[in-house]
């Protein structure tokens, strides 16, 4: 059953107990918290998501808890959350109205960390017909901004943060969970896809305001259908920039990429093989842009890779 | 070139290189280190000389000039010796013990 199929009461107190399981596509997170706001909003960012009562395999255990104090002071005078991953506590305490990025991060945090499976690459992934589009970013890039774009306008979402590609066949696995917005891309998104459900803005994170995007149903639904790269374009938001895709060397691309990887050195030979085949593989650019109309038309022109490219 | 008074390289133990090639640019990983390297086309050259069997720097240049149809002038002796010292300071090669 999908989570917001459930009654609003019964995932409240399943996360309040034991945990509520939700089947993201290749992990299932089971999620344990107490905080009211956090329950609501992840209901409704995972509305589309399989939601299972518990019981069965669980890849990650991410509890979001307010932390004691002692005698309590703490909690009370300074509200807080705290995430606890299993027995790990990675992050620092922060105000519990950052609970959401708090949770998302820690669920990145145990798939970069814990997994290895696949070739992680830090990378908005969006597909077309078969062909998957490969943006690698750092933070800043509009990586995310060009992500909610293009998947509100006929692009399949598998992933605003992960490519997370399999070294057996070079395919890409959907984790098409939702898109992280910040600052001005947060309107800008609102503006250009109306129907998008968008969470509450969390002001104050380090990286500014932050607000998450539901990923579209169809993209969930096809949560399982996995992609071949056909692209590797390396964005670049710039100011009144003219919309441009610039050739880049494979071997430049190489090293982007593998710069991107959370896991290319620890895979060591594997990591080699499947990046330099998945390169081998692709056609890469850079492209700067400044316009999403302009985005939309070049990236949906963008030639597919002949055989032997 | 005085050969007899040169050191000799070859790879340095433990080094197993996987190369992958896109237009003239070259990337090697190597599974000994761990280390991933960005070649250029006389670079490699160099390298792959190298991988096949040690040598002093003289006779490098005889193989690599021979290999790209080069004059085995004193520009590629700098630019060799320039490569091989960029190879031994990333871990890439050595010098034989004997």
């Amino acid at each position: 059953m999908k989570l917001g199929e459930l009654a609003p009461r019964d995932v409240a107190d399943r996360m309040k107990g034991q945990g509520l399981d939700l089947d993201t596509g290749p992990f299932v997170v089971r999620i344990e918290t107490p905080i009211t706001d956090l329950v609501d909003e992840i209901r409704s960012l995972y509305h589309d998501f399989p939601a299972d009562a518990g019981g069965g395999l669980v890849d990650f255990h991410v509890a979001v808890r307010r932390p004691a104090g002692p005698f309590g002071v703490r909690r009370w005078l300074r509200r807080q959350a705290i995430a606890y991953l299993d027995d790990i506590r990675p992050f620092e305490p922060l105000p519990i109205h950052m609970a959401v990025p708090m949770l998302e991060s820690s669920i990145n945090w145990c798939a970069a960390n814990q997994t290895n499976q696949y070739v992680m690459i830090h990378a908005a992934v969006l597909e077309r017909r078969g062909s998957a589009l490969v943006l690698p970013g750092i933070t800043g890039a509009g990586k995310s901004t060009l992500c909610a774009s293009l998947a509100y306008r006929g692009w399949r979402l598998l992933s605003d943060e992960f490519a997370l590609i399999q070294p057996a066949d070079g395919q890409i696995a959907a984790w098409p969970r939702p898109i992280s917005l910040k600052n001005v891309s947060i309107d800008l998104i609102r503006g250009w896809a109306p129907d998008a459900c968008i969470g509450k803005s969390v002001p104050n994170t380090n990286k500014g305001t932050i607000a998450y995007v539901r990923p579209p149903s169809e993209s969930v639904r096809r949560a399982v259908d996995r992609a071949i790269p056909a692209w590797v374009v390396f964005p670049t938001f710039e100011k009144g920039a003219a919309g441009r895709l610039t050739p880049l060397p494979k071997a430049r691309a190489f090293f982007r990429l593998a710069d991107c990887s959370f896991n290319y050195q620890a895979l060591g030979i594997q990591g080699f093989q499947t990046l330099s085949r998945m390169i081998s593989a692709c056609n890469t650019f850079e492209f700067r842009y400044s316009s999403l109309d302009d985005a939309l038309g070049l990236l949906g022109a963008l030639p597919l890779p002949s055989p032997r490219s | 070139m005085d050969s007899a008074s040169e050191l000799e390289w070859e790879l340095a133990e433990g080094s197993r290189l996987h190369w992958v090639s896109w237009d003239d640019e070259y990337v090697v990983f190597d599974e000994g280190s761990g280390n991933t390297h960005l070649l250029d086309f006389l670079t490699a050259e160099v390298l792959k000389a190298l991988e096949q069997s040690r040598g002093a720097v003289p006779a490098l240049i005889e193989r690599v000039a021979a290999r790209l149809d080069l004059d085995p002038d004193a520009d590629l002796e700098r630019r060799i010796r320039e490569v091989v010292e960029r190879f031994r300071e990333a871990g890439l090669v050595e010098p034989t013990l004997s």
